[in-house]
């Protein structure tokens, strides 16, 4: 007698495809021929059709207002996209770290422009250490910020004696 | 839709007409929604998946170049996102011991059928819930895979070439959703048999 399961035309598998009808041409016409000498095999493809019968086929629907507040909601949540796509994309961390990088170099080049050139008295050891000192220092980002802070304070003061701020 | 109109509607998008991208959304939609809920079979679920498909394809218009169509294109992210979520959601019932509710109704279902009796009302709400605790039992994949081949109809190799895979693991995927929904639908198939 023909069990299902040791005949490989009749394996569970073999029946899932045929009856999905997902078989190639040879095979599928092989799993036909021997399912009209068994019964067994028969029985295994009506069981599996009457489980699959069960699960619906019917799609499910969305009424006619529920997509059109669907769709609303997909069009508020668009962002508004750059007009002039040809620019590089500019990633506004990097343009953070680019802007204050360009006020740091700023700040360093001014600094550098108002100190006094070394005068020839100002040669001793002890001052050319104390002007080591200074570059050391603004070249350390914290004690830059910092004169920058008061920089910006000297300008207030300006301000304020002009009558300007409030 | 139609290919001419499509390629019209993208060329407006991609100009910064946000109209044209409306007109997709609207084209798509319907088709897209009721994929997405019956992959994953929770409605809320479904609309933030078809969402989210939109907002990705709107984000990734200007690199369309049309080798699909808009409607492959979306069926696909959103069959890749349905997925994802129902991993995510094994995961945390894993996790949490957490199992969901077997009172979700199913898509399909949802409005009874008034001709129905009270009591057949009643075997249909049990054979609903006892279809979603099967369909629950099958892993992400499988899930996707049957539901597109048996609620969808998509032939396997359309299948495997949303899911970017090969045809045999897809044949594997369904044969064994299928002896999964057999063994928890084994009742219901005495019943009816």
């Amino acid at each position: 007698m023909n069990k299902p399961h040791e005949d490989t035309l009749c394996r569970p598998e073999s029946l899932t495809l045929f009856h999905y009808g997902e078989l190639e041409t040879a095979d599928r016409l092989g799993v036909e021929k021997h399912l009209q000498g068994c019964a067994a095999c028969r029985r295994e493809l009506a069981r599996l059709r009457s489980t699959l019968k069960i699960l619906p086929k019917r799609a499910p629907e969305f009424s006619p207002g529920e997509i059109r507040d669907f769709n609303e909601r997909v069009v508020r949540r668009l962002r508004p996209r750059p007009r002039f796509s040809f620019r590089p994309a500019f990633k506004p961390a990097f343009g953070w770290s680019l802007a204050a990088t360009a006020a740091t170099a700023v700040l360093l080049l001014m600094v550098t422009l108002r100190s006094p050139t070394p005068a020839p008295r100002q040669s001793s050891p002890q001052m050319a250490l104390q002007g080591g000192a200074e570059i050391e220092a603004l070249l350390e980002p914290e004690l830059l910020l910092n004169l920058e802070l008061l920089e910006n304070l000297d300008l207030l003061q300006e301000l304020e004696t002009m009558g300007i701020s409030g | 839709m139609d290919t001419c109109l499509e390629k019209t509607l993208l060329a407006r998008i991609r100009a910064g007409d946000d109209t044209g991208f409306e007109t997709l959304v609207a084209a798509h939609s319907p088709r897209l929604l009721s994929l997405a809920w019956r992959l994953v079979g929770v409605r809320e679920d479904a609309e933030e998946i078809a969402q989210e498909a939109f907002l990705r394809l709107h984000r990734s218009i200007g690199d369309f170049r049309g080798d699909s169509s808009v409607a492959t294109w979306l069926h696909r992210t959103a069959t890749r996102l349905a997925i994802d979520h129902l991993r995510r959601q094994k995961l945390r019932e894993r996790i949490f011991f957490f199992r969901r509710g077997n009172e979700e109704a199913d898509p399909v279902d949802v409005v009874p059928d008034p001709a129905a009796s009270p009591g057949e009302r009643y075997f249909a709400g049990e054979i609903r819930r006892q279809i979603n605790r099967a369909m629950q039992r099958l892993s992400a994949r499988q899930r996707v895979v049957f539901t597109l081949r048996h609620h969808e109809e998509m032939p396997l190799r359309e299948i495997a070439a949303l899911l970017g895979v090969e045809e045999g693991t897809v044949k594997a995927h369904l044969h064994r959703a299928v002896r999964v929904l057999r063994r928890e639908l084994k009742d219901l198939q005495e019943e009816s048999s």
